[in-house]
Protein backbone atom coordinates (compact mmCIF):
# COMPACT_ATOMS: atom_id res chain seq x y z
CA UNK A 1 0.00 0.00 0.00
CA UNK A 2 1.14 3.71 -0.96
CA UNK A 3 1.93 6.07 1.73
CA UNK A 4 -0.99 7.91 0.37
CA UNK A 5 -3.17 4.56 0.51
CA UNK A 6 -2.36 3.83 4.67
CA UNK A 7 -3.55 7.27 5.41
CA UNK A 8 -7.01 6.92 3.67
CA UNK A 9 -8.95 5.21 6.44
CA UNK A 10 -7.50 8.35 8.33
CA UNK A 11 -8.87 10.85 6.16
CA UNK A 12 -12.40 9.25 6.52
CA UNK A 13 -11.96 9.67 9.90
CA UNK A 14 -10.70 13.23 9.95
CA UNK A 15 -13.65 14.62 7.22
CA UNK A 16 -16.12 12.83 10.27
CA UNK A 17 -14.89 16.27 12.36
CA UNK A 18 -14.26 16.34 16.05
CA UNK A 19 -16.45 13.34 17.59
CA UNK A 20 -15.72 10.07 19.30
CA UNK A 21 -14.20 8.71 16.28
CA UNK A 22 -11.88 11.69 14.95
CA UNK A 23 -8.34 10.68 14.88
CA UNK A 24 -5.99 10.56 18.12
CA UNK A 25 -3.30 13.07 18.70
CA UNK A 26 -0.30 11.49 17.22
CA UNK A 27 -3.09 10.53 13.97
CA UNK A 28 -4.08 13.94 14.29
CA UNK A 29 -0.10 15.31 13.87
CA UNK A 30 1.15 11.99 10.72
CA UNK A 31 -1.77 13.30 9.24
CA UNK A 32 -1.52 16.92 9.50
CA UNK A 33 2.32 16.25 7.99
CA UNK A 34 1.23 14.41 5.08
CA UNK A 35 -1.58 16.70 3.66
CA UNK A 36 1.18 19.50 3.99
CA UNK A 37 3.27 17.95 1.23
CA UNK A 38 0.43 16.03 -0.46
CA UNK A 39 -2.09 17.76 -2.71
CA UNK A 40 -4.36 14.58 -4.13
CA UNK A 41 -4.58 13.94 -0.21
CA UNK A 42 -5.71 17.06 0.73
CA UNK A 43 -8.30 17.34 -2.26
CA UNK A 44 -9.24 13.81 -0.88
CA UNK A 45 -10.22 15.16 2.29
CA UNK A 46 -12.44 18.15 0.96
CA UNK A 47 -13.99 15.19 -1.46
CA UNK A 48 -14.79 13.18 1.86
CA UNK A 49 -15.83 16.15 3.95
CA UNK A 50 -17.94 17.35 1.23
CA UNK A 51 -19.72 14.20 0.31
CA UNK A 52 -20.16 12.99 4.42
CA UNK A 53 -21.87 16.70 4.71
CA UNK A 54 -24.35 16.23 1.75
CA UNK A 55 -25.12 12.35 3.09
CA UNK A 56 -25.92 13.88 6.21
CA UNK A 57 -27.85 16.52 4.87
CA UNK A 58 -30.40 13.75 3.76
CA UNK A 59 -34.22 14.78 4.65
CA UNK A 60 -35.34 11.94 7.09
CA UNK A 61 -38.69 10.61 5.79
CA UNK A 62 -41.02 10.79 8.00
CA UNK A 63 -43.20 7.63 9.13
CA UNK A 64 -46.67 8.18 8.19
CA UNK A 65 -49.73 7.27 10.36
CA UNK A 66 -51.08 4.74 7.53
CA UNK A 67 -47.54 3.29 8.53
CA UNK A 68 -47.80 3.29 12.05
CA UNK A 69 -51.35 1.48 11.84
CA UNK A 70 -50.06 -1.15 9.54
CA UNK A 71 -46.96 -1.84 11.31
CA UNK A 72 -49.32 -1.84 15.04
CA UNK A 73 -51.62 -4.25 12.73
CA UNK A 74 -49.24 -6.36 11.90
CA UNK A 75 -47.43 -6.91 15.52
CA UNK A 76 -50.95 -8.06 16.52
CA UNK A 77 -51.28 -10.56 14.32
CA UNK A 78 -47.37 -12.08 14.91
CA UNK A 79 -49.03 -11.62 18.99
CA UNK A 80 -52.31 -13.77 18.19
CA UNK A 81 -53.60 -16.02 16.78
CA UNK A 82 -51.87 -16.13 13.58
CA UNK A 83 -48.63 -16.04 15.39
CA UNK A 84 -49.05 -19.42 16.89
CA UNK A 85 -48.58 -20.28 12.84
CA UNK A 86 -44.73 -18.90 13.42
CA UNK A 87 -43.59 -21.67 15.57
CA UNK A 88 -40.93 -19.60 17.36
CA UNK A 89 -43.74 -17.75 18.56
CA UNK A 90 -45.60 -20.76 19.35
CA UNK A 91 -42.82 -22.28 21.26
CA UNK A 92 -41.96 -19.09 23.25
CA UNK A 93 -45.09 -18.11 24.24
CA UNK A 94 -47.57 -20.53 23.98
CA UNK A 95 -45.26 -23.07 25.75
CA UNK A 96 -46.97 -23.28 29.07
CA UNK A 97 -50.35 -23.60 27.80
CA UNK A 98 -48.77 -26.11 25.49
CA UNK A 99 -47.81 -28.17 28.36
CA UNK A 100 -50.80 -27.40 31.21
CA UNK A 101 -52.50 -29.22 27.82
CA UNK A 102 -50.42 -32.28 28.14
CA UNK A 103 -50.50 -32.66 32.03
CA UNK A 104 -54.27 -32.16 30.96
CA UNK A 105 -53.75 -35.09 28.25
CA UNK A 106 -52.07 -37.60 31.15
CA UNK A 107 -54.07 -36.95 34.20
CA UNK A 108 -57.09 -38.05 31.29
CA UNK A 109 -55.44 -41.02 30.30
CA UNK A 110 -53.98 -42.26 33.60
CA UNK A 111 -57.54 -41.93 35.18
CA UNK A 112 -58.92 -44.55 32.37
CA UNK A 113 -56.15 -47.05 33.14
CA UNK A 114 -54.83 -49.56 35.72
CA UNK A 115 -53.11 -48.65 38.83
CA UNK A 116 -49.94 -50.74 38.16
CA UNK A 117 -49.68 -47.91 35.19
CA UNK A 118 -46.57 -46.54 35.34
CA UNK A 119 -47.04 -42.71 33.76
CA UNK A 120 -48.21 -40.89 36.68
CA UNK A 121 -48.44 -37.09 37.29
CA UNK A 122 -45.24 -37.68 39.27
CA UNK A 123 -43.33 -39.02 36.66
CA UNK A 124 -44.43 -36.82 34.58
CA UNK A 125 -42.97 -33.85 36.85
CA UNK A 126 -40.07 -35.56 37.40
CA UNK A 127 -39.41 -36.13 33.63
CA UNK A 128 -39.13 -32.08 33.53
CA UNK A 129 -36.57 -32.01 35.15
CA UNK A 130 -34.87 -34.03 32.68
CA UNK A 131 -32.51 -32.53 29.45
CA UNK A 132 -33.99 -34.72 26.83
CA UNK A 133 -37.65 -35.29 27.97
CA UNK A 134 -40.38 -34.20 25.55
CA UNK A 135 -42.04 -32.56 28.59
CA UNK A 136 -38.36 -30.33 29.45
CA UNK A 137 -38.06 -29.83 25.75
CA UNK A 138 -41.67 -27.64 25.80
CA UNK A 139 -41.44 -25.80 28.81
CA UNK A 140 -37.52 -24.68 27.78
CA UNK A 141 -37.81 -21.42 26.37
CA UNK A 142 -34.70 -21.56 24.20
CA UNK A 143 -35.75 -25.06 22.69
CA UNK A 144 -35.73 -24.68 18.48
CA UNK A 145 -38.72 -25.51 16.97
CA UNK A 146 -36.80 -28.58 15.21
CA UNK A 147 -34.88 -29.88 18.44
CA UNK A 148 -38.87 -29.63 19.72
CA UNK A 149 -40.23 -31.99 16.92
CA UNK A 150 -37.28 -33.66 16.98
CA UNK A 151 -37.83 -34.44 20.49
CA UNK A 152 -41.37 -35.32 20.19
CA UNK A 153 -41.01 -37.78 17.43
CA UNK A 154 -37.85 -39.91 18.97
CA UNK A 155 -38.30 -38.83 22.25
CA UNK A 156 -34.56 -38.06 22.76
CA UNK A 157 -33.16 -34.39 23.12
CA UNK A 158 -32.21 -31.96 20.58
CA UNK A 159 -30.79 -28.88 20.72
CA UNK A 160 -32.60 -27.02 23.23
CA UNK A 161 -31.10 -23.36 22.24
CA UNK A 162 -32.60 -21.27 19.27
CA UNK A 163 -30.34 -20.50 16.58
CA UNK A 164 -30.97 -17.03 15.53
CA UNK A 165 -28.71 -14.82 12.47
CA UNK A 166 -29.67 -11.69 14.76
CA UNK A 167 -27.94 -11.50 17.84
CA UNK B 1 -36.97 4.21 30.87
CA UNK B 2 -33.94 3.72 28.27
CA UNK B 3 -34.21 1.21 25.21
CA UNK B 4 -32.25 -1.60 27.26
CA UNK B 5 -34.95 -1.85 30.01
CA UNK B 6 -37.11 -1.69 27.13
CA UNK B 7 -36.27 -4.16 25.23
CA UNK B 8 -35.85 -6.56 28.22
CA UNK B 9 -39.71 -6.02 29.47
CA UNK B 10 -40.32 -6.64 25.92
CA UNK B 11 -39.05 -9.59 25.60
CA UNK B 12 -40.90 -11.08 28.70
CA UNK B 13 -43.96 -10.56 26.26
CA UNK B 14 -44.71 -6.79 26.90
CA UNK B 15 -46.08 -5.10 23.91
CA UNK B 16 -46.52 -2.18 25.56
CA UNK B 17 -43.00 -1.91 25.86
CA UNK B 18 -42.48 -2.71 22.27
CA UNK B 19 -44.90 -0.50 20.85
CA UNK B 20 -42.42 2.72 22.71
CA UNK B 21 -39.41 1.04 20.76
CA UNK B 22 -41.38 0.84 17.68
CA UNK B 23 -42.23 4.86 18.54
CA UNK B 24 -38.50 5.87 18.92
CA UNK B 25 -36.77 3.83 16.22
CA UNK B 26 -39.47 3.43 13.00
CA UNK B 27 -38.52 6.70 11.38
CA UNK B 28 -34.32 5.61 11.47
CA UNK B 29 -35.13 2.42 10.43
CA UNK B 30 -37.48 3.42 7.51
CA UNK B 31 -35.16 5.53 6.40
CA UNK B 32 -32.00 3.12 6.91
CA UNK B 33 -34.01 0.86 4.71
CA UNK B 34 -35.18 3.58 2.33
CA UNK B 35 -31.52 4.44 1.91
CA UNK B 36 -30.25 0.74 1.39
CA UNK B 37 -32.94 -0.27 -1.44
CA UNK B 38 -32.54 2.85 -3.26
CA UNK B 39 -36.07 4.76 -2.54
CA UNK B 40 -37.58 1.42 -3.17
CA UNK B 41 -41.48 1.25 -3.51
CA UNK B 42 -41.21 -1.70 -0.62
CA UNK B 43 -39.01 -0.13 1.53
CA UNK B 44 -42.03 0.63 4.00
CA UNK B 45 -43.02 -3.08 4.09
CA UNK B 46 -39.51 -4.50 4.57
CA UNK B 47 -39.42 -1.76 7.76
CA UNK B 48 -42.23 -3.40 8.71
CA UNK B 49 -40.70 -6.42 8.68
CA UNK B 50 -37.80 -5.63 10.33
CA UNK B 51 -40.23 -4.71 13.45
CA UNK B 52 -42.02 -8.16 13.18
CA UNK B 53 -39.18 -9.47 12.93
CA UNK B 54 -37.75 -7.93 15.81
CA UNK B 55 -40.75 -8.62 18.08
CA UNK B 56 -40.01 -11.96 17.33
CA UNK B 57 -36.48 -12.53 17.62
CA UNK B 58 -36.25 -10.67 20.78
CA UNK B 59 -34.82 -13.61 22.44
CA UNK B 60 -32.04 -13.50 20.35
CA UNK B 61 -31.14 -9.59 21.94
CA UNK B 62 -28.69 -10.48 24.52
CA UNK B 63 -27.91 -7.15 25.59
CA UNK B 64 -24.34 -7.10 24.81
CA UNK B 65 -25.10 -4.42 22.24
CA UNK B 66 -27.17 -1.41 22.10
CA UNK B 67 -30.59 -2.44 20.94
CA UNK B 68 -30.72 0.58 18.02
CA UNK B 69 -27.56 -1.67 17.21
CA UNK B 70 -29.47 -5.04 17.53
CA UNK B 71 -32.00 -3.55 16.04
CA UNK B 72 -29.73 -2.16 12.76
CA UNK B 73 -28.46 -5.51 12.31
CA UNK B 74 -32.20 -7.24 12.01
CA UNK B 75 -32.86 -4.14 9.09
CA UNK B 76 -29.57 -5.45 7.47
CA UNK B 77 -30.30 -8.87 7.22
CA UNK B 78 -33.92 -8.22 5.93
CA UNK B 79 -32.73 -6.12 3.19
CA UNK B 80 -30.10 -8.37 2.59
CA UNK B 81 -32.87 -11.24 2.21
CA UNK B 82 -35.41 -9.50 0.11
CA UNK B 83 -32.42 -8.18 -2.21
CA UNK B 84 -31.37 -11.86 -2.18
CA UNK B 85 -35.12 -13.02 -3.38
CA UNK B 86 -35.91 -10.53 -5.91
CA UNK B 87 -32.67 -11.43 -7.02
CA UNK B 88 -33.17 -15.03 -7.53
CA UNK B 89 -36.78 -13.71 -9.18
CA UNK B 90 -35.24 -11.51 -11.30
CA UNK B 91 -32.89 -14.84 -12.41
CA UNK B 92 -35.78 -16.98 -12.86
CA UNK B 93 -37.95 -14.91 -15.36
CA UNK B 94 -35.18 -12.88 -16.83
CA UNK B 95 -36.05 -9.46 -15.88
CA UNK B 96 -33.98 -6.78 -15.74
CA UNK B 97 -32.67 -5.04 -12.68
CA UNK B 98 -35.25 -3.57 -10.20
CA UNK B 99 -34.43 -0.29 -10.14
CA UNK B 100 -33.04 0.91 -13.69
CA UNK B 101 -33.02 4.11 -12.80
CA UNK B 102 -30.26 3.54 -10.53
CA UNK B 103 -28.00 3.17 -13.74
CA UNK B 104 -29.04 6.97 -14.78
CA UNK B 105 -27.52 9.94 -13.22
CA UNK B 106 -29.07 10.23 -9.96
CA UNK B 107 -29.81 14.44 -9.80
CA UNK B 108 -31.33 13.91 -13.75
CA UNK B 109 -33.34 10.95 -12.52
CA UNK B 110 -34.61 11.65 -9.23
CA UNK B 111 -37.87 13.78 -9.60
CA UNK B 112 -39.58 16.60 -11.86
CA UNK B 113 -38.72 19.82 -9.82
CA UNK B 114 -41.94 20.73 -11.17
CA UNK B 115 -44.00 18.02 -9.55
CA UNK B 116 -42.12 17.63 -6.16
CA UNK B 117 -40.19 19.37 -3.37
CA UNK B 118 -36.78 19.96 -3.17
CA UNK B 119 -36.66 17.72 -0.19
CA UNK B 120 -37.97 14.65 -1.64
CA UNK B 121 -35.58 15.46 -4.84
CA UNK B 122 -32.60 15.52 -2.26
CA UNK B 123 -33.25 12.40 -0.71
CA UNK B 124 -34.36 10.86 -3.81
CA UNK B 125 -31.29 11.73 -5.22
CA UNK B 126 -28.88 10.37 -2.11
CA UNK B 127 -31.03 6.95 -2.45
CA UNK B 128 -30.31 6.42 -5.89
CA UNK B 129 -26.55 7.42 -6.16
CA UNK B 130 -26.02 5.00 -2.67
CA UNK B 131 -27.95 2.36 -4.61
CA UNK B 132 -24.73 1.99 -6.68
CA UNK B 133 -22.48 1.04 -4.46
CA UNK B 134 -21.34 -2.18 -4.70
CA UNK B 135 -23.57 -3.26 -1.24
CA UNK B 136 -20.82 -3.52 1.55
CA UNK B 137 -19.98 -0.01 1.11
CA UNK B 138 -23.27 0.85 0.93
CA UNK B 139 -23.72 -0.24 4.17
CA UNK B 140 -21.01 1.18 5.80
CA UNK B 141 -21.33 4.77 4.31
CA UNK B 142 -25.35 4.80 5.24
CA UNK B 143 -24.72 3.75 8.62
CA UNK B 144 -21.97 6.46 9.02
CA UNK B 145 -23.63 9.04 7.28
CA UNK B 146 -27.36 8.64 7.47
CA UNK B 147 -27.83 7.03 10.20
CA UNK B 148 -24.71 8.45 12.16
CA UNK B 149 -23.66 5.47 13.75
CA UNK B 150 -20.11 5.11 14.96
CA UNK B 151 -17.44 3.14 13.78
CA UNK B 152 -17.54 0.37 16.77
CA UNK B 153 -20.72 -0.10 15.72
CA UNK B 154 -20.64 -0.20 12.03
CA UNK B 155 -17.83 -2.86 12.81
CA UNK B 156 -20.42 -4.81 15.49
CA UNK B 157 -23.00 -4.51 13.01
CA UNK B 158 -21.53 -5.65 9.90
CA UNK B 159 -18.99 -8.08 11.83
CA UNK B 160 -15.57 -6.28 9.71
CA UNK B 161 -12.81 -4.65 11.77
CA UNK B 162 -12.75 -1.49 12.24
CA UNK B 163 -10.17 -0.84 9.80
CA UNK B 164 -12.14 -2.35 6.65
CA UNK B 165 -15.16 -0.05 8.02
CA UNK B 166 -13.12 2.87 7.40
CA UNK B 167 -11.85 1.90 4.16
CA UNK B 168 -14.92 1.15 2.89
CA UNK B 169 -16.32 4.72 4.07
CA UNK B 170 -13.16 6.22 2.30
CA UNK B 171 -14.48 4.26 -1.06
CA UNK B 172 -18.25 5.24 -0.64
CA UNK B 173 -17.31 8.52 -0.20
CA UNK B 174 -14.80 8.55 -3.33
CA UNK B 175 -17.36 7.54 -5.41
CA UNK B 176 -20.17 8.98 -4.40
CA UNK B 177 -18.45 12.23 -5.12
CA UNK B 178 -18.54 11.23 -9.43
CA UNK B 179 -22.52 9.86 -8.60
CA UNK B 180 -23.33 12.84 -7.14
CA UNK B 181 -22.12 15.09 -9.44
CA UNK B 182 -21.44 18.19 -6.93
Amino acid sequence: MTACGDKHRMLARLADGSGADAPTVEEQAQLDAHLAECAACRAALDEQRLVAGILRSRPALVPSAAFSRRLASRLDEASGWLGILDWQTWTFRLAPVAAALAIAALLAGTSSTSEGSTTTLDAWTRSVGEPSSVASAVWQDGTSSDALIETMLTGAGGSTRETSDVR
Amino acid sequence: MDDRRLAEAASGGSREAFDELVRRHQASILNLVRALTGGSADAEDLAQDVFVRAWRGLSGFRGESAFRTWLHRVAINVVQSHRGRASKLRRLFHVGPASPDAQEDPIESAADPGDLEQEVILRDAIDKALATLPEELRIAVTLRDVQGLDYRAIAEITGAPIGTVESRIFRARARLKKELKT
